[in-house]
């Protein structure tokens, strides 16, 4: 059975691009959600195996939400997916217990070399 | 993988963010830089630069990047926007705006290196000065005193959905020929006399009717979706003119038909082009007349039964009856006598007249050539009407009174020969009948004879190429029209009756028929044309002159 995942990005743009990735890859996408408050309001609904979550939201902070998951659905494994490149950001993320950091602009193989990354761990 | 399949939404995702950033920037230089809405703009630029980078797209990302790091400067407090800051923020989101557009169309982008180092620049020059407080700018839009909300979260939280117009456009076209289906199946039902079909097809006929309804309530669109141009627009005119103002927009949720708000667009602009540019005074001649020196320009919209209102008012000069009576009468265009029977708001509807113009001196700002007579045609061509109020002092209001929909008409059916046609009831004065002899020819002319005055005549027959009705004796139907304020007629064969119909655009290559405006399905499945009465006019008036 693919994995589920779930993608939290204000922008339907990314939010297709990487979905349409991520099919290719054999994952099945089974919520997107554009903003904070849709993210939480999806995430017990569909327990997704994946979340790829963006860090910069209309209505909130992605490593808040982060921290959220980590607690609510431990099983879960968060990407955070976002275009600042700043080790110290990157860093933080970790340490909040994200699985893996995929940097933007990604590319089909920055994505399948993600997804690998997870397999293998 | 091929990452230009995501053009389209790149396209119109981008759009978004550019319209929300150029309205957070307007209101930035009106003062209003709290943190709410300077992270926001942070965020719409830095979505872009997402978006472009994704889509390999090297100078969007440059200048979206520029533009995200001189707000991420903004919002750490290390120095405040100054009115130059907002017009270079504006040049990157225009210049965007071009670059997105170039991708719409498949083009080369040009690199945006130089304003982005300008952008850079700025930044870093400003940030060594000492902070200024930002000179509060003179232009607001309405919700200036409300937190910044944005445009682009109300579209997720109320679960909408993106659909295209060529497909709304098509379902609207299907719920008219389900119609024609329905009539097929009752006259077969009525023919074969199946009465156990009459309750299913009643039924059929109030679903179709509901589902006409909403397609039509999917076409609306607020206001506010064509608004969001103006007070831009507004500003900059400001600033190259000189005047200062406030500019406000009220009522922007009420909603029209899609059809009828592409229509009032440039209507509108050259409505406000002239209340800035012709309207309002310079701050010293405002104060010299015991004005305060900043003008006002408001641009409001209110719904009254099935018409929509909606009004261009401005404080300034307003307009003086007398010089446009006199200067009128001075350019031909009626004698004292008739300029005399005029009310005092007929008279400042004479500034529509082609040609007519009253400002001293013609602008680049206003335009050349395109005057007021270009927007009374514009209202008129959907079905709505103008009308101008001015105190001399005080200024100006015009009223644009539109229908909602253009989509539905009620419409005049008229017989031509073998042809059926429709004409828009609200571009027809009267109807009367008259008899052979009260119609005069002068060489290929016609006149209809009327209380002494002969009215140019159109003979619709023979402008659709039908055979001539002249001959007969009967009394022959006309349809009495206005062009350029003259009144004109087109002759008939017959007169159909009224009904409401349901109007379809012309395409190629049937789009340039001349004095044909639009098409309609009647119940029978048969195809009419719309009879555009001003078109089949239009070279009346010139022709039949000797």
């Amino acid at each position: 059975m693919p994995q589920t995942v779930m993608i939290v990005d204000d922008a339907l743009f990314i939010r297709t691009v990487l979905r349409n990735m991520l099919e290719d890859c054999g994952y099945h996408t089974i919520a997107e959600a554009g903003s904070g408050l849709e993210a939480q309001r999806y995430l017990h609904t569909v327990k997704p195996d994946l979340i790829f979550l963006d860090i910069i939201l209309p209505d909130a902070n992605g490593i808040e939400i982060l921290d959220d998951i980590r607690c609510s659905l431990p099983a879960t494994k968060v990407i955070i997916c976002s275009s600042i490149s700043q080790e110290q950001t990157i860093q933080k993320a970790l340490q909040h217990g994200a699985a893996a950091y995929l940097q933007k602009p990604f590319t089909q193989e920055t994505v399948a070399a993600v997804l690998r990354q997870l397999e293998d761990s | 993988m091929d990452i230009s399949r995501y053009r389209d939404l790149f396209v119109s995702e981008s759009r978004e963010h550019l319209t929300v950033l150029s309205a957070l920037s307007m209101r930035c230089e009106e003062g209003v830089t709290d943190s709410d809405s300077i992270n926001e703009m942070f965020r719409h630029a830095h979505s872009l630069k997402g978006m472009a980078a994704t889509m390999q797209l090297g100078p969007i990302t440059t200048l979206s990047h520029a533009l995200e790091d001189l707000l991420s400067l903004i919002r750490s407090g290390h120095f405040s926007p100054t009115r130059n800051t907002v017009d270079l923020m504006l040049t990157a989101i225009d210049t965007l705006e071009q670059l997105v557009a170039l991708v719409a169309q498949g083009g080369e982008l040009p690199d945006s290196d130089d304003l982005a180092s300008r952008i850079r620049n700025h930044a870093a020059s400003t940030e060594e000065a000492a902070p200024t407080a930002p000179k509060p700018a003179t232009i607001q839009t309405k919700p200036a005193a409300e937190p910044a909300e944005s445009l682009f979260r109300a579209s997720d939280e109320n679960s909408t959905t993106r659909i295209r117009t060529s497909l709304l456009d098509r379902l609207v076209t299907i719920s008219g020929e389900l119609l024609t289906v329905r009539h097929t199946l009752e006259d077969w039902s009525s023919r074969n006399q199946a009465d156990e079909l009459q309750p299913p097809l009643k039924e059929l006929s109030t679903l179709l009717r509901q589902l006409q309804n909403e397609v039509f309530q999917a076409r609306m669109l607020p206001f506010g979706s064509i608004a969001e141009r103006y007070p831009r627009m507004v500003r900059d005119l400001a600033r190259k003119s000189g005047k200062e103002l406030t500019f406000q927009i009220y009522g922007d949720t009420i909603e029209l038909d899609r059809g009828v708000l592409e229509q009032i667009i440039e209507p509108l602009v050259h409505l406000l082009r002239n209340a800035v540019d012709h309207g309002l005074e310079t701050p010293a001649e405002r104060v010299a007349c015991g004005k305060p020196p900043v003008g006002s320009i408001s641009l409001s919209v209110s719904r009254l039964a099935d018409q929509v209102l909606l009004e261009v008012r401005d404080d300034g000069r307003g307009m003086d009856p007398a010089r446009i009576r006199s200067k009128a009468i001075a350019q031909g265009l009626l004698n004292e006598q008739q300029a005399a029977d005029l009310t005092p708001q007929e008279i400042l509807l004479l500034i529509c007249s082609p040609g007519f113009s009253t400002a001293a001196t013609v602008t680049d700002i206003s335009g050349r050539g395109v005057g007021m007579d270009v927007v009374q045609n514009a209202i008129q061509t959907i079905g709505g009407t103008l009308t101008i109020d001015s105190t001399p002092g005080h200024g100006s209001t015009f009223t644009l009174r539109l229908p909602i929909s253009v989509a539905i008409i009620h419409a005049l059916m008229v017989a031509c020969g073998e042809l059926q046609l429709a004409v828009p009831v609200s571009a027809i004065t009267s109807t009367c009948e008259v008899q052979r002899n009260e119609i005069i020819q002068k060489g290929r002319d016609l006149y209809l004879l009327r209380d002494g005055t002969e009215i140019p005549l159109r003979n619709l027959p023979r402008f659709f190429r039908q055979r001539e009705t002249l001959s007969s004796n009967e009394m022959l139907p006309i349809l009495l029209a206005e062009s350029n304020k003259q009144p004109v007629g087109l002759l008939v064969d017959r007169l159909l009756g009224q009904q409401e119909i349901f109007t379809r655009p012309l395409r190629h290559p049937l789009a340039d028929l001349r004095g044909i405006s639009g098409s309609c399905l009647l119940g029978n499945g048969q195809i009419v044309f719309i009879v555009d009465p001003t078109a089949c006019v239009g070279r009346l008036c010139t022709e039949n002159q000797p």
